[in-house]
C-alpha cells in the first residue's frame, strides 16, 4: 500500500546516500519527477542515472545553488510542489574538544541549508500558484534528537532542534497566510545510513546486541524514513503541518 | 492472504471513515459500534467501494464484550493485522460544573475503552501470530489545554501515554505489535457538532483555529490510521501522530 505521490515535482537534498537516496528512488518508482541534488556532484549522478530522475551537484550552504535548484525543477516540470531538505552532516565530540568552525559548519548546512530551502521553495510555491491559494508540502529531515540526548552529540543536537523548531513556526506563518503549503519534520531514530555506520564499530550494525535499546529491535533502513516522507508529501497528509513525525522503532519511548 | 483491520466506533465519523479507507487499501474490515443500523450502513458503504466488511455490535466499555468479541473474531479469521481504537466521546462543561459521574462516564468512554481495546487487541494478534498494528484515537487536547473540556483533556491524554507504554509492551511480543496514538485536531464530525452545533460560525471557528485555514475531515484523520496501520510504518511505534492542520503549534 502506498500513498500517492505521482506526477509531484519533489526537489531532494542529501540525495546521493541514505534517506536522501532512498526517498529519491521511492518517490520516482512512484511516478513523482524528481530532482535529487548533493554536494557530491559526482555520487547523484550515479543516483539520478539509477532513478532516471534530475541529479544536481547542490552546496545547501549556498544561496545560489538553491536558486538552481529551484530554477532546474521549474524548467524541466514548470513547478515545484514539494522539498525535502535532508542533506546532513554528523559530529561525535565532547562539547570541550567541539572546535566552533565546526560547531558552525554543522548549524551551516543542517539550520542555515534549510532557512534558505524553505525561503527559496515557499517563494515558488507562491509565484506559480497564479492568484489562487498556493499549495506544496516541505519536509525538513530533522532527527529523534531534536528532542532526546546522548553524549557527545551535542551540536547534532542543537542543530535537529533548531531544523524541527523550524518546521513548526514555517508551517504556522505560511499557512496563517492562506497558502495551503504544508511545513512538518520528519524525526528518525537511528538509522542504516553512510552517517551512522561510519560512526559505530565495524559490525555492529548488523549485530543485535547493539539494537537492544530500540523496542523494535533492529536499525531502521532509510526506506523506514522515506515513506514517512512521503505520506507527508502526499496529498493524504493534506491537514498536516508544524508537525514532528518520529520514526524511531521505539528508541526516544524509554 | 487478506489482511484484517478492526474499526471500533465505526458507526460514524473517524471510526466510518477509517474503515472505508482501510478497505479501499485492501483491508477485510470488522467494524464495532452500538447501533446496528449503522453498522449496516458502514458495511454498506465497505461494500459499495469494492470491501468487505461484518459489523459486531458491543460495548466497547465491557471487558466481558470484548472477551467474546476476541473468541469469535480469532475463531472466524486467521490474522489480525490492525485495530483502529477510535470509539469515544466528548462534552465540554466548565470544571466547577462537571460532576464526578460525567467525569467518569467520560473517563470510562475514552480511556477504559482503549485499555480494554489494546489489551484485547495484543491478544487477539498474539492468539493469531500477526505482527499487527494499534492505533488508538487520541486528540490534541491530549497534548495541549482546550478551554472547558478538563475531563476530555485528561482523558486524551492518558490515551496518549498510555499507548506509549503499550508500544513497550508490543515490541516485546513475538511477533512485535506496534502501537501508536494518533492526535487529530478539532475535526468536523458528529462529535463536535453534537457538542457545538452544526452551522457556519461553528465551521468558522473550527476553521480559525487551524494555520491551514481549512476544516478537517474525518478522511484526513482516516488517511493517517491508515499509514500508521501499513508496512509503510513498519518502525513507527509510541508516537503521537498529530494531525491537526498546525492548530496546536501556535
Amino acid at each position: 500500500m502506498t500513498f500517492d505521490v505521482k506526477d509531484k515535482v519533489v526537489l531532494i537534498t542529501g540525495a546521493a546516500s541514505g534517506i536522501g537516496a532512498a526517498t529519491a528512488r521511492l518517490a520516482a518508482e512512484r511516478g513523482a519527477h524528481v530532482i535529487a541534488t548533493d554536494l557530491d556532484g559526482e555520487r547523484i549522478q550515479g543516483v539520478a542515472a539509477d532513478c532516471h530522475c534530475i541529479g544536481l551537484k547542490h552546496d545547501v550552504t549556498s544561496e545560489d545553488d538553491w536558486d538552481n535548484a529551484i530554477t532546474a525543477a521549474v524548467h524541466h516540470y514548470g513547478r515545484l510542489d514539494a522539498l525535502v531538505s535532508n542533506a546532513g552532516i554528523v559530529n561525535y565530540e565532547p562539547i570541550i574538544d567541539l572546535d566552533m568552525a565546526r560547531f558552525r559548519s554543522l548549524n551551516q548546512v543542517h539550520v542555515e541549508g534549510s532557512f534558505i530551502g524553505l525561503q527559496r521553495a515557499v517563494a515558488q510555491m507562491r509565484a506559480q500558484a497564479d492568484g489562487k491559494p498556493a499549495t506544496g508540502s516541505i519536509v525538513l529531515t530533522a532527527s529523534v534528537m531534536a528532542n532526546c540526548a546522548a553524549p557527545t552529540i551535542s551540536a547534532y543536537a542543537v542543530a535537529k532542534a533548531a531544523m524541527a523548531n523550524m518546521a513548526r513556526a514555517v508551517g504556522v506563518e505560511v499557512g496563517r497566510k492562506g497558502d495551503m503549503i504544508r511545513v512538518n519534520a520528519v524525526c528518525p531514530g537511528p538509522t542504516r545510513t553512510p552517517l551512522l555506520e561510519g560512526a559505530m564499530p565495524p559490525g555492529a550494525m548488523n549485530d543485535p546486541a547493539h539494537w537492544t535499546d530500540v523496542p523494535l529491535g533492529v536499525p531502521q533502513e532509510p526506506e523506514d524514513i522515506a515513506e514517512s516522507i512521503l505520506f507527508l508529501i502526499s496529498e493524504e497528509s493534506s491537514f498536516m503541518t508544524a508537525t514532528q513525525m518520529v520514526v524511531d522503532g521505539g528508541w526516544s519511548l524509554t | 492472504m487478506t489482511q484484517t483491520a478492526i474499526v471500533t466506533g465505526a458507526t460514524s465519523g473517524i471510526g466510518r471513515a477509517t474503515a472505508l479507507r482501510l478497505a479501499r487499501a485492501g483491508f477485510h474490515i470488522i467494524a464495532t459500534g452500538r447501533n446496528p443500523d449503522r453498522g449496516a450502513e458502514t458495511v454498506r458503504q465497505v461494500q459499495a467501494a469494492g470491501g468487505t466488511a461484518e459489523f459486531h455490535s458491543f460495548d466497547v466499555t465491557s471487558e466481558s464484550d470484548w472477551a467474546a468479541f476476541a473468541n469469535t473474531v480469532t475463531s472466524a479469521h486467521t490474522s489480525v493485522d490492525a485495530l483502529i481504537n477510535s470509539a469515544g466521546s466528548f462534552f465540554s462543561k466548565p470544571l466547577p460544573d462537571t460532576t464526578l459521574a460525567e467525569f467518569r462516564e467520560l473517563w470510562t468512554a475514552d480511556v477504559e475503552s482503549v485499555v480494554l481495546g489494546t489489551k484485547y487487541g495484543l491478544r487477539m494478534m498474539r492468539d493469531t501470530q500477526s505482527a499487527g498494528s494499534i492505533v488508538n484515537i487520541s486528540s490534541l487536547a491530549g497534548l495541549i489545554g482546550l478551554d472547558d473540556c478538563a475531563a476530555y483533556c485528561a482523558a486524551k491524554a492518558a490515551v496518549t501515554h498510555f499507548s506509549r507504554v503499550a508500544a513497550l509492551e508490543g515490541a516485546q511480543m513475538d511477533p512485535k505489535v506496534r502501537v501508536n496514538s494518533l492526535n487529530p485536531g478539532v475535526i468536523y464530525t458528529e462529535m463536535i457538532t453534537g457538542a457545538y452545533g452544526d452551522n457556519d460560525a461553528v465551521k468558522a471557528f473550527v476553521m480559525d483555529g487551524n494555520a491551514l485555514q481549512r476544516v478537517g475531515t474525518a478522511e484526513d484523520i482516516a488517511s493517517a490510521a491508515t499509514f500508521l496501520a501499513s508496512p509503510a510504518a513498519r518502525m513507527v511505534t509510541g508516537t503521537a501522530m498529530l494531525v491537526d492542520g498546525g492548530r496546536g503549534a501556535d
